[in-house]
């Protein structure tokens, strides 16, 4: 059952007269228990994205067109105060940098708590033992003595358990994860993408998983949206995906994760850089690095296009009228 | 670790006696001046009316008086200069007092209030707070004891409560528009620091993460800022009791409240004390004024040492 149908969101940033595309055109669906990853270079509009979903797009940005539908109710169409009551009760979300994202002047407990206070109408003591019970669900053994430390006393890792325990305080339905390994140390990573698949069972959520890392995406993903620029450039099931990429972008991508059979000296990488919003191209967004690229490129963006079931992408390479 | 401990406290309590000292000597001796010491202009020349070895004989006494304690038996109008203090530093205390109170209750609020406007009334807001921190001390207090004079003329009252008169000290009545008009400008600076604060917090990670998880403004405010402002008001307490010692003598003879702030100035203007007396209780209010403002300040400092270590830390 579609739990959350993202439709033709336009998310822009407004500076003077400019605008910026940041996100253009996203359309996705996400199912209950389902793990749908986001994947793209920086600045493709991953996070921008999944803030747009929990309404935490400030100014100069802006949701300027489509739907955002969470169990057929439009989030776009909610204030302030309804989007509040869903915010960290029936979607929750988990950041990239767990360093930044906890209240350094506040106790860890305290702040796991926070959420069953304001959501569950929990009293002190009741939020405080199930914050407890929730420090042992990530694996805070010592929960009862770190409960009134503040973070300034654990480690990235732990860190990101904290947030992770906080995000999953009110059993939300949607646990959106924007990058929530890219701050910490290779050997916590795993560590922290096993306790996400865990939790995820055991708490029976869907989960949005932004991440640049494709081997990140092939453990746990169902399904995958890859974007660039803000656009989505292909979306297909996780199997399908890796096994036929059909997108130049996703399979340059494809092509820059290390095999341990490779004999290569140098990894692989896209050549050229993500450009900047004022520079896309008016065709493809991907036609200045394309090596596949053809006029039509250059001048015509293609639309998303569902080439087998459930695989859609945008090429102008899989049209017949190229 | 106890005997660093000792070592870090000693230090700074040698170093705080030490600047304590330096400042009683520059006070005492700077007020040893008599107070008809004047400079005149003829044809073009410029001429002290006593010679410096008069000067110098003057406040060496001012330092004799002091050691001696003579300073606080002096009799003014009836009464010594010991009894004229504690009764004047009472009336001033009560309105430094009440006033960092009013300060701190309607600033943090107003700074509340002010913060993350988008909309045009957010520039009004602004502008309600740094008015009065622009324009001078006196035309605020001018401007209270304005409408004071015109409430009590007119016997208007506000939420039923007044007119409170609007000269005088016999009753603590006496004291409201004292206490409002000393409580404007800090209660202007610390809104200030209130809005700035939570401006600057609303960009941080954690704020963000708050938001996530459903707190509403209030409750990002209460339970996510409330330290953040706390630790910067308190920061700012000795900026806000310096201005407010500055107000207090113009508030006090605005009002004719009869504090030191009062006495400092008719000290040094009346004809009805003799000068020696006159000096003698110049030197000693303004001694005593300083040493309050700098115990003052110590114990914010001291406070703000012993609460902020968790916020440095971060």
């Amino acid at each position: 059952m579609t739990l959350l149908e993202v439709k033709k969101l336009k998310t822009f940033f407004f500076l003077g007269k400019d605008e910026y595309p940041a996100v253009d055109d996203v359309s996705f669906t996400i199912d209950e228990g389902e793990t749908l990853a986001i994947i793209g270079e920086s600045g493709s509009g991953k996070s921008v994205t999944v803030l747009s979903i929990m309404g935490l797009v400030d100014f100069p940005g802006k949701i300027i067109g489509g739907e955002i539908l969470y169990k057929g109710e439009n989030l776009l169409r909610k204030t302030e105060k309804e989007m509040g009551r869903i915010r960290g009760n029936e979607i929750a979300m988990i950041y990239q940098d767990p360093m930044s994202t906890l209240n350094p002047m506040n106790k860890v407990g305290k702040q796991i708590a926070e959420a069953l206070i304001i959501h569950k109408k929990a009293k002190k003591n009741e939020a405080n033992k199930r914050a407890l019970e929730l420090m042992k669900a990530v694996g805070i053994s010592d929960g009862e003595e770190r409960f009134n430390h503040l973070p300034d006393q654990f480690s990235g890792g732990m860190r990101q358990r904290l947030m992770i325990a906080m995000a999953i305080a009110c059993n939300p339905k949607i646990l959106i994860a924007d990058e929530p390994t890219t701050a910490l140390d290779v050997t916590i990573q795993a560590e922290i993408l096993d306790l996400l698949r865990n939790l995820k069972h055991e708490y029976n959520m869907s989960i949005i998983l932004n991440t640049h890392d494709l081997g990140v995406v092939a453990e746990m993903a169902d399904n995958v949206v890859v974007m660039y620029c803000g656009k989505i450039m292909e979306k297909a099931p996780n199997k399908e995906l890796f096994d036929n990429p059909l997108n130049p972008y996703t399979k340059k991508l494809m092509e820059c994760i290390p095999r341990i059979d490779d004999k290569k000296k140098r990894l692989d990488s896209i050549e050229g850089y993500v450009p900047h919003p004022t520079e896309f191209s008016k065709g493809c967004r991907f036609s200045d690095r394309c090596s596949e690229v053809f006029q039509k490129c250059k001048e015509e963006l293609p639309d998303l296009k569902e080439v087998t079931p459930n695989h859609w992408v945008r090429c102008w390479l899989l049209d017949e009228n190229k | 670790m106890t005997f660093q401990a000792i070592k870090v406290v000693t230090k700074k309590v040698f170093q705080n006696l030490l600047m304590l000292s330096l400042i009683l000597v520059i006070v005492i001796g700077l007020t040893g001046i008599p107070t008809d010491f004047d400079i005149h202009s003829y044809n073009g020349d410029y001429k002290a009316n006593m010679s410096m070895e008069s000067i110098m004989e003057s406040i060496k006494n001012n330092f004799k008086i002091f050691v001696s304690g003579e300073a606080f038996n002096v009799k003014i109008q009836g009464q010594t200069t010991l009894e004229l203090l504690t009764k004047t530093a009472r009336k001033s205390s009560a309105i430094l007092f009440f006033g960092a109170i009013l300060a701190v209750v309607v600033g943090i609020p107003k700074g509340i209030i002010d913060s993350r406007k988008k909309d045009s009334s957010g520039t009004i807001k602004l502008l309600q707070s740094l008015i009065p921190l622009s324009v001078p001390d006196i035309l605020t207090i001018t401007l209270v004891q304005l409408l004071a004079i015109y409430l009590s003329k007119n016997e208007i009252s506000i939420f039923g409560i007044g007119p409170f008169p609007f000269f005088g000290d016999e009753t603590f009545s006496h004291a409201i528009y004292p206490i409002i008009s000393i409580s404007i400008l800090p209660a202007a600076y610390i809104a200030r620091l209130t809005a700035n604060e939570i401006e600057e917090s609303f960009t941080k990670s954690y704020i963000l993460a708050a938001r996530g998880k459903g707190c509403s403004r209030f409750q990002i405010i209460k339970n996510h800022m409330m330290k953040g402002i706390f630790y910067s008001v308190l920061s700012g307490f000795p900026t806000v009791i310096g201005i407010m010692f500055s107000s207090l003598i113009i508030v006090e003879m605005l009002f004719n409240f009869r504090g030191i702030g009062f006495y400092l100035i008719y000290f040094y203007t009346t004809q009805l004390i003799p000068p020696y007396e006159a000096g003698v209780g110049f030197s000693l209010f303004i001694v005593v004024l300083a040493l309050f403002y700098y115990l003052i300040f110590m114990i914010f400092n001291g406070l703000k040492e012993i609460l902020m270590p968790q916020s440095k830390s971060s």
